[in-house]
């Protein structure tokens, strides 16, 4: 499953800069960052430090306005919109903090949703729909719309969105931040369990419980990477 | 009252607050309710405004009816039902017939009627000046007085308030004027401008044959109109049996007058009412969509105005004050537009339509106006009126995910634009067959070569030409003097020119028994020889006429295609003889030999299809017939140019021969076969208009409803691209939507357009009303528009940051 590539993930001086109305916000600034395959990968700090914007270049929905980006062995920092779609549609998972689950589709049809625009035959689908929504054990609820579902349950819907197409790195920003503590943990529960399974995972949190439960936690502050270590996990 | 102020108040205010979609949504129904008011008062000026007699609807016009067809009256047959009739207050006979009138600047021949002496009090009309026609002016030797009407009187006689008592002279003999009509009976009937009284000798009335009399006549109190057709069933049979080889197979038939006066013109309106009505009511759509997505834009302040206590009740009427504003303001605008709407569609009308010129903005009108106003404001604020009170505090204030109400807002939504593209495409199609219709109408081979010719009519009066001899010289000479006009190619003398109308006559082929049933009625056309060769009508085989075939010579006839093909049928007529129009001094058929055939001309209009006809040289006409053509003539000339441009030396020529004698109903033949179209054409033009109007209106509401999902579905979207959607995927799923509702509104459309365009059956000339082609052709219009419509909102959804999906709080 992971590739023996290594790091899957390098990032080389990466800044990003938003202009809005003659402010020019530096959101992230110099940047480097290397993540192994089968690594659980937390990044904290400070509502405005640059989780999200990290996030959501590892993840390429934005590139950088400075620095190299190479995933599983590939320059991705200079793609284009489309490739850069398609990318994202094989190798990245994302985890929302709203769910994000689309109201109109059942919950079958929104983990097949990232698996059909990669151009998955229906047969593949299927079974992988089936495989990942039996890990989160909501199997039962497959034909359930959104709406009729907890929000737990919305958000373990969405891992399996995320994890169904075996994707090269999960991503995920403050997948708790919009339940209660329980179902939190079921959902950090239920990520740890993936990664045990070998999936690389990268969670934005600023909950000190769950950065118990990674290996290894980033810091951020102002754009800047300023800490690096890795945590003491208890393997079960 | 307080509240309705403050409602009120609150409208206008909320209402210039987004001051672009006001504007839009008032000149979006000023242009509708104008277009519809306008038709609407051309349809109550046509079509419903009472015939400006006493108790109109009284009124009946009594045909005969033969093989099928209403007819005219014999004198004869008039008298005896007269006579007989217990059902009638009156029945009153009425022909049309035009004199050369004198006495004025320059010689004319005027349009007129001569009716029984009861005619003015059957209709119940005073005079505006004198007194109508006395019990005995009917009588022969007696009527020599006229009655004016009301324009006649203003364009000839300067309104002269002295004309009572005045004379003038009618085909050269004087009549006093004993009273001029009111202006409200001008173009009513026959667009006769004055009016003489009948006079039947004993002789005419006991005539069976010559059928030319209308019968006007008025139910008795309390006779329903099957009683009085019964009562005139028994009167035919008693005809029949009375004088079976005049009447067999005829029989009586009444009709409403006003249905006789516009009949025609009804299906034509009805449809370009209807269709205007739906335009408006595809515009209602729109704006009740627009309406509807700027109350889910204020859920928030409904909301907020329902936590802090407002009623149900209180937002819908509030919302409804909003909607009825909007309306007003665009009925007022729109009775301007209706104002000026009118008199273009006065301007630009056919001229023929009856009282198309008396349409204007009239109080029903307004009224009208203003019920179309408040029941639109209804139609496109009941809606949005509901929705906004259905808002409840618990729903609207809720953060993210889409509510129910939401979905359910989509799909009124939607319904509005399947609606709205269902309406279009059944204008579309309606338009597309009138369009294939007028396209098939003016590519019609009319039988004849209209272009380069002149076509004019000549009377000769009754006094100084009484003799048929003496009226067939003079045409001969009128023939021969145009013949040799400057710049005349070739000229001839017809009794009725295509588009002219035209009498008709009964004739039997040899070999069929000598009686009634044997009988083809033909049309029939009374020539100079060279008017085959003028009007370019060719030869299928045979001759035309010569000079040669006159007075002693073998009577001899041109028959039509049709005709030949009725009487021989699978044999040559050319040699077969035939009897009609006259008969030998014992009472024996006289024979005419058939010359010659030529092919069919289409003269009662490019629609009609041609129907048996026959031509006899005017050298040889029997002599009746100068009567039933009232001894007038049309001059056919063609000239190689501009043929107007011999209507001067025509004129100077004729006044050589006798310079009492007016040459008028001037026209070039080209330009009367365009006219004839002129109705056809008019509609198409308008349907056409709406049509395209319907489809903007369609386009409109299908951008709307996709770009207002795109803006509510802009983080879903961004979802599905931070999941790995393409461009295309995008694009096609938004387009798709389009798509959906196109092809749902084009199939309610389709089924729509199936049976309504049954009615515009009358209409059509050789199209069926579900002709596929069009029907396709429509579908593939709104498709295409539709998929555009829908690709704007795609492509910019297609633009839509996947970051959003990351950023959604
Ligand atoms: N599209 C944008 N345009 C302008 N500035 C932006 C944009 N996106 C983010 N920023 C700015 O970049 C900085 C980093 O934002 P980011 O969302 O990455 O922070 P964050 O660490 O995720 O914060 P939080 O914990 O509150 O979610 C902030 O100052 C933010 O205002
Ligand atoms: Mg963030």
């Amino acid at each position: 499953m992971a590739l023996a590539i290594d790091p899957l993930i390098r990032l080389n001086g990466i800044s990003k800069v938003f202009h809005t109305e003659e402010v020019e916000t530096h959101a992230l600034s110099a940047i480097d960052l290397e993540i192994r395959a089968g690594e659980y990968l937390a990044i904290s700090g400070p509502s405005g430090c640059g989780k999200t914007t990290l996030l959501s270049l590892l993840g390429l929905l934005d590139s950088p306005s400075e620095g190299s980006y190479v995933l599983a062995g590939e320059p991705v920092s200079g793609l284009s919109q489309a490739q850069r779609a398609r990318v994202r549609s094989r190798a990245i998972g994302f985890i929302f903090q709203a769910f994000n689950l689309i109201g109109d589709l059942t919950v079958y049809q929104n983990i097949e949703l990232p698996l059909k625009y990669r151009g998955m035959v229906p047969e593949e689908r299927r079974s992988a729909v089936h495989g990942a929504l039996d890990q989160v054990g909501l199997l039962h609820r497959i034909n359930h719309y959104p709406a009729q579902l907890s929000g737990g349950q919305q958000q373990r819907v969405a891992v399996a969105r995320a994890v169904a197409g075996r994707p090269l790195v999960v991503l995920a920003d403050e997948p708790t931040g919009n339940l209660d503590s329980a179902n939190g943990a079921q959902v950090m529960e239920l990520l740890a369990e993936l990664n045990r399974g070998g999936a690389t995972i990268c969670i934005v949190t600023h909950d000190p419980r769950y950065l118990d439960r990674v290996q290894r936690a980033v810091y951020l502050h102002d754009g800047r990477l300023v800490s690096d270590q890795p945590r003491d996990r208890e393997v079960a | 009252m307080d509240t309705l102020l403050q409602n009120l108040r609150f409208a206008f205010r909320s209402l210039r607050k987004s001051p672009l979609l006001t504007g839009a949504v008032v000149l979006t129904l000023a242009l509708c309710i104008g277009a519809t008011t306008a038709i609407f008062s051309v349809v109550h000026a046509v079509l419903f405004r009472p015939l400006p007699f006493a108790a109109p609807e009284g009124l009946l016009l009594v045909w005969e009816t033969w093989q099928g067809e209403d007819g005219s009256f014999s004198v004869g047959n008039w008298a005896d039902m007269k006579r007989a009739d217990r059902s009638f207050t009156d029945l009153v006979p009425m022909r049309s017939v035009s004199y050369n009138l004198a006495g004025t600047d320059s010689p004319d021949n005027v349009p007129a009627a001569r009716v029984g002496s009861g005619f003015f009090e059957l209709l119940g009309v005073r005079p505006a000046l004198g007194r109508t026609f006395l019990a005995d002016e009917d009588q022969p030797g007696r009527g020599n007085v006229a009655i004016l009407s009301d324009g006649l009187w203003r364009d000839r006689f300067g309104a002269d308030p002295n004309i009572v008592g005045r004379e003038v002279r009618l085909d050269g003999q004087p009549h006093t004027v004993i009273g001029v009509m009111p202006a409200a009976l001008d173009y009513t009937l026959m667009n006769e401008q004055l009016w003489v009284p009948t006079a039947f000798t004993p002789e005419r009335l006991a005539e069976h044959d010559e059928h030319f009399l209308f019968v006007v006549g008025r139910l008795k109190p309390g006779v329903a109109l099957a009683e009085a057709q019964r009562g005139m069933d028994g009167i035919a049979r008693w005809l029949q049996e009375h004088f079976p080889e005049d009447n067999t197979g005829r029989g009586i038939a009444i009709k409403p007058l006003i249905g006789e006066v516009v009949g025609d013109y009804r299906p034509r309106l009805y449809v370009l009412m209807g269709a205007v009505g739906f335009v408006l009511l595809i515009a209602c759509a729109n704006i009740a969509n627009l309406l509807l997505a700027r109350s889910a834009a204020r859920s928030r302040e409904i909301a907020i105005r329902a936590a802090v206590g407002a009623g149900r009740g209180h937002i819908i009427r509030q919302a409804l004050t909003e909607s009825l504003l909007l309306a007003v303001a665009g009925g007022v605008l729109g009775v301007m537009v209706a104002y000026w709407g009118v008199s273009a569609l006065i301007a630009l009308g056919p001229e023929d339509v009856p009282r198309l010129g008396s349409a204007r903005v009239d109080g029903i009108v307004l009224l009208f106006a203003l019920g179309l106003t408040l029941l639109s404001g209804l139609v496109f604020g009941l809606a949005p009126a509901f929705r906004m009170a259905g808002q409840f505090p618990h729903e609207a204030l809720k953060e993210g995910g889409r509510s129910g109400a939401q979905s359910g807002q989509d799909r009124l939504r939607s319904a509005l634009v399947v609606a709205e593209i269902a309406l279009a495409l059944v204008l579309l199609t309606g338009a597309g067959l009138l369009i294939r219709s007028s396209v098939a109408l003016s590519g019609t081979n009319p039988g004849f070569d209209p272009r380069g010719v002149l076509a004019a009519r000549v009377s000769l009066p009754s006094i100084g030409y009484e003799s048929a001899e003496r009226v067939q010289q003079t045409f001969q000479r009128i023939a021969d003097r145009l013949a040799v006009v400057p710049g005349v190619q070739s000229a001839a003398l017809v009794s009725r020119a295509p588009l002219e109308g035209g009498g008709s006559n009964g004739l039997i082929p040899e070999g069929r028994p000598l009686d009634i049933t044997s009988t083809i009625n033909s049309h029939f056309r009374l020539v100079t020889p060279t008017y085959f060769e003028t009007m370019r009508i060719s030869l299928v085989g045979g001759r035309t006429f010569t000079a040669e075939d006159r007075g002693a010579a073998p009577r001899v006839m041109v028959i039509n295609e049709t005709l030949a093909r009725q009487a021989f049928p699978g044999e040559s007529p050319i040699g077969k003889r035939i009897a009609c129009c006259e008969s030998g001094p014992n009472d024996e058929p006289l024979w005419k030999e058939v010359v010659g055939v030529v092919n069919d001309v289409r003269a009662q209009g490019l629609g009609e299809e041609s129907g048996p006809e026959f031509y006899l040289p005017m050298a040889q006409a029997p002599t009746a017939a100068w009567e039933w053509i009232q001894r007038s003539m049309t001059v056919a000339l063609r000239s190689s140019g501009d043929p107007m441009a011999v209507a001067g030396a025509a004129r100077v020529a004729l006044a050589e021969v006798d310079p009492t004698l007016p040459l008028y109903n001037i026209g070039a033949m080209g330009d009367r076969v365009s006219d004839s179209l002129a109705q056809s054409r008019f509609s198409t033009m308008l349907l056409t208009v709406f049509g395209g109007i319907a489809l903007l209106l369609a386009a409109i509401g299908v951008y709307g409803v996709i770009s207002y999902g795109v803006t509510q579905r802009t983080q879903e979207i961004g979802i599905r691209v931070a999941l790995g959607a393409q461009r295309n995927d995008v694009v096609g799923m938004v387009v798709r939507h389009g798509a959906l509702l196109a092809a749902v509104g084009l199939l309610v459309g389709l089924a729509g357009a199936l049976a309504l365009t049954r009615l515009l059956s009358t209409l059509l000339f050789q199209v069926s009303p579900t002709d596929p082609p069009t029907f396709a052709a429509g579908m593939a219009i709104l498709s295409f528009v539709a998929l555009l419509a829908a690709t704007l909102p795609a492509l910019r959804a297609a633009r839509v940051d996947p970051v959003v999906a990351l950023r959604n709080e």
